[in-house]
């Protein structure tokens, strides 16, 4: 087996607040990431997957804390590396970032800058990792923007940011995540903003890029759509917990955490009118994190809540070949099974 | 049914500067649209990517002016405003009733302003309410779209990208708008709060007969929410229909592509590299003669280049279409069961379908 180049070990990170107590935003994720293979993450708005990438690339804001927990980047042929123990602005990190670990931001206009035309923002990244001249770059650049799909390539080069509808936005941010030919790519929505069919491009493009460079991509979306297409691995996280994690066939096919079971429910069928019936959302809404129950997060909405879950921290349990869940229904099956 | 809103021949166009040596170029966002949006009805706008859908949108509310055209709001007491004839001062009273969800919340949230505020400030600024009454308002609009009042004291840059696009959605709704222009305003949310506020906007619309024109890639969530769909291509409406019509059998080519590249949530049934990829998106500044889907379409023919086809009514149905061929193509719908439609004899065999075979 190929030897992963990302493993997140039991993370949490906290953000401090005026005037507000301290939000654990994350509580406990584990994540491995395997190189030439597509991780996708998935969770409730808010459960904290923005936040886990820009852990990785240690870019939080000013009051977050890691209070614990590794993240352990091993690029083939080189000594795992702790980023959750790298100063942000250390030498070591600002090697990683965006030379072997790149990211397309979920809101394209926070990571763009609106006073210089994408085309030199481009050529900016171009020359910082290849040797080239100005003209060289400029070349690169405009093969990059023709290659996510961008017509008119050439003169779209010279566009300003606000002078780019969503979808062509997102896809200057890809081509300049990608002009570094990153060793991991983190992709925090990527394709959101756009249509089906342009979406459908960008999977392909992302898909072959994996092809040729064995690159591997932390695929973060909501929409379960898209993991079915992309995905090889699904990670599902709740309210700052990732509770599963497996093969993407078998996540679908046989979902084991309560939530996941309940995400899969969810997804509106293509139905006519007639058949249509109201959406049915997982009861309840999620709890801010501070009135997260001390056990599983998933407690106050769970239909199958039990005796330990409001105060016991369900288990990490293996449920098949690299699937794992958190839930305690797993563990007492197996306690009840041996007694 | 009444007619609560009509654009007329609106055109836009942006002039590009061609950098340090090109001439000045023309691009045409939007080309001679018309539609008209009924009182109490969902009417959904899909397209590509930068096929003019937020152009639109920011015209009919004059955040921008048209080139060409004109836009007309009848307000349900009756009268016509004619919106693109007003000037910003004029214009102040109706952009109560017609409000606007950005597609960006990162770059239509003030980051300076928290949250609260954020909200409060339509209601400041058209001066419906201060003190208690506008702090209750606030509040429970944002409870609405799973905001919790302990956090209002936050800054946007503090919040999700979904919690964001919620904080957008109250501050367009805190002034009981009767038409919402809501763009892409679900996208960053995931299933579970997706339906939630979709069931949302349906409940404020049985209770207050409020009006959509909703934006939205999502065919699923379009296929959900949507009375009628308005299929866009480069600058052009190209289909008009009733949902359900528009997803059992669309009546231009371009919509048919659409809804064959829908994502499917199961991934026994990945499509795998697209067979969409055929063909250029042609660059707005540089649109083709004829039909302005030719270049892509797999049932172009020689009029096709030669000759604009316009929106039309397609005879025998209640659906509108821009297309040489919408009585006699028979196009692919989305609906789960639909029967495997069989391919015109004649289009088979003039080698019409390419990348059809082995689906
Ligand atoms: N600087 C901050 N201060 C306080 N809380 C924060 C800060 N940044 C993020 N949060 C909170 O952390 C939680 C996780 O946010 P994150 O952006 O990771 O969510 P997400 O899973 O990416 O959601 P979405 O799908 O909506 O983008 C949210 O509840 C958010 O409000
Ligand atoms: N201020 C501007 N100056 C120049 N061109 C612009 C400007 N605003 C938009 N455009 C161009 O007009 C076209 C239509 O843009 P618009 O934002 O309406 O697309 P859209 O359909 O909303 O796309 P998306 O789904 O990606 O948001 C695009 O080609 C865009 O680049
Ligand atoms: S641990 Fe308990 S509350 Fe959590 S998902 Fe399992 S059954 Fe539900
Ligand atoms: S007019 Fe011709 S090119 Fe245009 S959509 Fe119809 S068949 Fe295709
Ligand atoms: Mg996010
Ligand atoms: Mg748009």
């Amino acid at each position: 087996m190929t030897q992963p180049i990302l493993r997140i070990e039991d993370l949490s990170i906290s953000f401090s607040s005026p005037d507000e107590a301290d939000i654990e935003a994350v509580r406990q994720v584990d994540l491995t990431l395997t190189p030439g293979k597509t991780l996708a993450l998935v969770g409730e708005s808010g459960c904290g997957k923005s936040v886990t990438a820009r852990a990785v690339l240690r870019l939080l804001d000013a009051n977050a804390r890691i209070p614990h927990g590794r993240i352990l980047f091993q690029p083939e042929g080189s000594e795992p590396t702790d980023i959750a123990r790298l100063k942000p602005d250390s030498l070591a990190l600002r090697a990683i970032r965006g030379n072997q670990i790149a990211m397309i931001f979920q809101e394209p206009m926070s990571s763009l800058s609106p006073v210089h035309t994408i085309g030199d923002q481009i050529d900016e990244m171009v020359l910082i990792h290849e040797r080239v001249n100005r003209k060289q770059a400029r070349a690169r650049t405009v093969a990059l923007l023709d290659q996510v799909g961008i017509p008119g390539a050439k003169e779209r080069a010279d566009a300003y940011p606000f002078e780019l509808s969503g979808g062509l936005r997102q896809r200057a941010m890809i081509a300049m995540a990608l002009a570094c030919t990153p060793r991991l790519l983190i992709a925090d929505e990527p394709t959101t903003a756009l249509d089906v069919t342009t979406q459908a491009q960008i999977l392909d493009l992302l898909r072959q890029l994996q092809a040729d460079f064995g690159m591997a991509m932390l695929f973060i979306t909501h929409d379960l759509g898209v993991v079915a297409e992309i995905a090889d691995e699904v990670a599902v996280m709740y309210l700052g917990d990732v509770v599963e994690q497996g093969n993407v066939f078998d996540v679908f096919r046989a979902p084991q955490h309560p939530y996941t079971q309940a995400l899969m429910n969810s997804i509106p069928k293509m139905a006519r009118k007639a058949d249509r019936v109201r959406l049915n959302p997982i009861k309840g809404t999620v709890p801010a994190p501070k009135d997260r129950p001390e056990g599983c997060a998933f407690t106050s909405r769970c239909p199958h809540a039990f005796g330990p879950c409001a105060s016991e921290r369900p288990a990490r349990t293996v449920v098949g070949e690299g699937h794992h869940a958190r839930c305690h229904l797993l563990t007492r099956q197996t306690e009840e099974a041996l007694a | 049914m009444s007619t609560l809103l009509r654009v007329e021949h609106v055109s836009k166009h942006y002039t590009l500067s061609g950098g340090l040596l090109g001439a000045e170029r023309r691009l045409d966002a939007l080309s001679d649209i018309n539609l008209s949006v009924e009182a109490g009805e969902t009417l959904a706008i899909v397209g590509e990517s930068g096929c003019g859908k937020t152009t639109l949108g920011r015209c009919i509310i004059q955040a921008q002016p048209v080139s060409d055209g004109r836009v007309t709001y009848h307000p349900l007491g009756g009268g016509d405003v004619e919106l693109t004839a007003l000037n910003k001062r004029q214009l102040k009273p109706w952009r109560q009733d017609i409000r606007m969800i950005f597609q960006d919340p990162m770059s239509s949230l003030n980051p300076n302003m928290r949250v609260f505020d954020i909200v409060a400030e339509p209601l400041r600024i058209h001066k419906i309410a201060k003190g208690k009454a506008l702090e209750d308002k606030v509040i429970s609009t944002l409870a609405k779209v799973g905001i919790p009042a302990e956090a209002v004291g936050r800054y946007p840059h503090a919040f999700s990208g979904g919690q964001r696009q919620r904080i957008g959605i109250a501050r367009a709704l805190v002034l009981d708008p009767k038409l919402v222009i809501a763009d892409e305003a679900v996208s960053a949310l995931d299933v579970s709060i997706q339906a939630q506020v979709l069931n949302l906007l349906e409940d404020l619309k049985r209770e207050f007969g409020l009006t959509y024109i909703f934006i939205s890639h999502d065919l699923g969530v379009v296929n959900y929410i949507a009375d009628r769909v308005v299929v866009m291509y480069l600058g052009h409406v190209v289909e008009n229909a009733p949902t359900e019509m528009l997803f059992e059998r669309p009546r231009h080519p371009y919509s048919e592509m659409l809804l064959e590249a829908l994502p499917i949530a199961d991934p026994l049934r990945r499509k795998g590299r697209s067979t969409e990829l055929r063909g250029e998106i042609p660059y707005l500044g540089n649109r083709p003669k004829g039909c302005p889907f030719h270049t892509r379409c797999k049932y172009a023919e020689d009029r096709c280049r030669a000759e604009k086809p316009v929106l039309r009514p397609v005879a025998g149905t209640a659906q509108e279409a821009a297309c040489h061929f919408a009585e006699t193509l028979t196009l692919k719908g989305a609906y789960e069961d639909n029967p495997p439609q069989v391919a015109s004899a004649a289009l088979a065999g003039a080698g019409g379908l390419p990348g059809r075979a082995g689906q």
